[in-house]
């Protein structure tokens, strides 16, 4: 009897578990480990396999003058997405982090494109951008394709996504400098710091965790965006805009290719593996 | 056993958690049009009463489902039709599904063919044609139509598209075919007359450069770099896009544009429009080109017949139209119809099957037809609509509207104009983008955007039919 019970006392807390691994297991793993079996095999349109390919898709993706392309464009997007979001967030918590007249209306300004879903931002942006009738080309007085040329469009979109990120890491880096502590402020002051340095030497370093989980989250978050590129330019002009989740998504709802898209999945997942494990390491040198 | 009654409820209650999880995310896994039914039947709970109570009197009203993706306007008019139809008669209901834009309904059908929970009634893009036909979940419309005695005259050159092998295999609904946008007012002022508006592309370009060099217009004439006027352009000039006669009489296996020269023709073109200075281009994007003619900054420009109401209700200056322009004059040159038609089915209910045939029987009428037109702007596809009373008053308001129906009534019919029949229709109107994008943006000469877009559909037209069929 004593030891039927610490038997099951022994399996007690895998029961807990289990809902939310069986939830894990159904919507994370299984999907995971098919892609990983559909990228070595072709499917017909409704998503059947059909064969297997071995790595045909993988040797057919080094040659794909557009998945290539397609990869640059992500690693450019991305760079310049995380760089300006978290820079012009942090700098906006920093600047708003004291109480003066209207603080609040601030936070809430610049918090407030966190509200705006992908699709609104992206409807809002199509007009400010238009060729022929939108305002920027109005205030400018040019007569720029900001979405029609491919000089032009990566820049629009980040610009759009930008703005729809900026709220984000604005709130997460007011939380994280609010909560530094006064102490250190107050023997900065006694040291003779001005706010500049006190900024830099300070508040900085104190919210490097913060800056970290904001690094990490930004470049997750830029890879895997898509739906401002399907709202403003569907991949174009000459695919300068095609970022990797676009083009997984044209193979396979589009074009029905879902082996070939399980297998650009596969890559989109190595290079954020191997981005967070680099950022791990960074970790340990850059936080406090 | 016995134990502590506290720690057996805290045990019982981590059990059942656990079990109802699994059978909850079970269930809701396997059935995504469970879920859809219940919303309809909450979104059509009148229509759905009355057919009960229908049910308690003839105890046998057959239901069956209808998968459209018809939005705003078109989609009130869909549901109309489906009313009208229901009232018309007590033995069948229907109940129609909005699944989101065609490409959409085309994705989660091909989700609910595998798990076997499929519509009765699907509506499909011209272009998913060979699609639906490679999924091989169909009834052909024409064995019912055979069987029943069907007698309504619809337009040939619309139910050519939807004819495979020398049978219909669907029933065509909604269509529209391109023509040639024109501002009345800008042309007008520069002279230009009206009345006879260009037939060919080098007449469009005459008058872009009356208008852009008078002053009259920032740009005279514009094309959205969209695949479908690809395709068009192609059948203006009477020659087949790919083998197996435009994949009609067997599988499409390589395209014929290159062979046939029809490919560089189209590509000289527009490059020639490009290269004159007199010609804008909005991009990819067919609203942004609307959009500029909308606003009075392009003086022509192509699009769908569709755009009707739209251009009427938007633009400040008068609205012409035209047939679609022609590369060269030719008898055998056409358009190619665009739009959508209703597929039936492989229910293996033949009760439901019949049931869903007497719904599309019906809304190709002449009487459904004209009211569809009228409300919506599509084409009918039936020539019977035109001559109703609905459709007559609708043509005297908006004379506009014949141009398009009468370009529809004359187009010759072959294979040319009956349009390619294709697993890859999207993903080659995407290459021809991409080959003519780099033409626009000299990034490519002709001959080698030529050689890039040929080589680039017939990879794909072999990786489909290596996988499909």
């Amino acid at each position: 009897m004593v030891q039927s019970k610490s038997k099951f006392s022994k399996i007690e807390p895998y029961l807990y578990l289990l809902p939310a691994v069986i939830l894990f297991g159904l919507f994370t793993f299984y999907p995971f480990f098919k892609t990983i079996v559909y990228s070595f095999g072709n499917t017909d349109t409704a998503g059947r396999l059909t064969g297997l390919a071995g790595l045909a898709n993988y040797a057919k993706l080094l040659t794909d003058s557009v998945f290539l392309k397609s990869l640059s464009v992500t690693v450019v997007y991305s760079v310049l997405t995380v760089i300006f979001s978290m820079f012009i967030g942090v700098f906006l918590a920093l600047m708003t982090s004291e109480k003066f007249p209207g603080h609040k209306v601030f936070r809430t300004v610049y918090a407030l494109p966190m509200a705006v879903s992908a699709s609104a931002a992206a409807a809002i942006f199509n007009f400010i951008f238009h060729p022929s009738i939108g305002i920027l080309n109005g205030i400018l007085g040019t007569k720029i394709g900001w979405l029609t040329d491919s000089r032009y469009a990566l820049i629009s979109v980040v610009i759009v996504t930008v703005w729809m990120n900026i709220g984000v890491n604005y709130i997460f880096a007011l939380a994280a400098v609010q909560g530094v502590p006064q102490e250190l402020y107050e023997s900065a002051t006694v040291d003779g710091a001005g706010a500049l340095s006190k900024s830099l030497h300070v508040t900085l370093p104190c919210i490097s965790p913060t800056l970290f989980f904001l690094l990490i989250i930004n470049v997750i978050y830029a890879f895997q965006q898509y739906a401002q590129v399907k709202m403003m330019t569907s991949g174009g002009p000459d695919n300068s805009t095609r970022v990797l989740v676009y083009e997984i998504y044209e193979q396979a709802f589009m074009y029905g290719k879902f082996g070939y898209a399980c297998a650009e999945s596969v890559i989109l997942f190595l290079i954020l593996l191997l981005l967070t494990l680099a950022q791990f390491r960074l970790e340990r040198k850059v936080t406090y | 056993m016995k134990f502590n009654s506290k720690r057996g409820w805290r045990r019982m209650l981590a059990i059942a958690t656990a079990a109802a999880l699994t059978v909850g995310v079970l269930s809701g896994c396997g059935s995504s049009s469970s879920t859809a039914d219940t919303t309809s039947d909450t979104t059509t709970a009148d229509s759905t009463t009355s057919a009960a109570s229908d049910t308690e009197s003839t105890g046998s009203v057959i239901e069956i489902t209808l998968w459209h993706a018809m939005s705003g306007t078109n989609g009130e008019a869909v549901d109309y039709l489906v009313e009208q139809f229901n009232e018309s008669q007590s033995e069948i209901h229907v109940t129609a599904e909005y699944q989101g834009t065609y490409d959409d309904s085309k994705t989660k059908f091909g989700a609910a063919v595998q798990s076997g929970d499929v519509p009765d009634i699907l509506q499909m893009y011209e272009v998913g044609t060979q699609y639906m036909i490679d999924l091989d979940c169909y009834v052909p419309v024409q064995d019912f139509m055979d069987a029943n005695g069907y007698d309504e005259n619809i337009i040939e050159a619309v139910s050519n598209y939807y004819t495979y092998d020398g049978k219909m295999l669907s029933m065509p609904f909604n269509t529209s075919t391109p023509v040639l946008w024109i501002n009345k007012d800008i042309c007008a002022e520069a002279g230009l007359d009206v009345d006879n508006p260009p037939t060919t592309f080098a007449e469009v370009l005459e008058w872009s450069k009356v208008i852009v060099d008078g002053g009259y217009c920032e740009a005279g004439f514009a094309a959205a770099v969209y695949g479908w006027y690809f395709e068009q352009m192609i059948a203006g000039l009477g020659l087949n896009y790919g083998n197996n006669d435009n994949g009609r009489t067997s599988r499409m296996t390589e395209v014929e544009f290159d062979s046939n020269g029809a490919l560089n023709q189209v590509l000289t073109t527009w490059k020639e429009w490009m290269d004159s200075g007199y010609c804008a281009s909005y991009g990819t994007t067919t609203a942004d080109t609307q959009t500029a003619f909308k606003a009075g900054q392009v003086a022509m420009i192509l699009e769908s017949s569709g755009c009707l109401g739209s251009f009427m209700e938007d633009c400040a200056f008068e609205v012409g139209n035209a047939n679609f322009p022609k590369i060269e004059e030719n008898d055998d040159g056409g358009v190619i119809i665009g739009g959508a038609s209703m597929w039936m089915i492989d229910t293996g209910d033949e009760e439901r099957e019949n049931a869903a045939y007497q719904f599309l029987a019906y809304c190709s009428q002449a009487e459904q037809q004209a009211y569809w037109s009228t409300a919506t702007g599509y084409l009918p596809v039936n020539a019977d609509a035109v001559d109703t009373e609905t459709f007559s008053s609708y043509a005297e308001e908006t004379p506009l509207a014949l141009t398009a129906v009468n370009q529809l009534l004359n187009n010759p019919v072959n294979t040319a104009t009956q349009g390619c029949l294709t697993g890859v229709s999207s993903e080659a109107g995407y290459i021809f983008q991409d080959g003519l994008e780099d033409l626009i943006n000299g990034k490519k000469s002709i001959e080698e955007a030529e050689a890039d877009i040929t080589d680039r559909i017939n990879a794909a037209i072999e990786d489909y039919n290596a996988n499909n069929g």
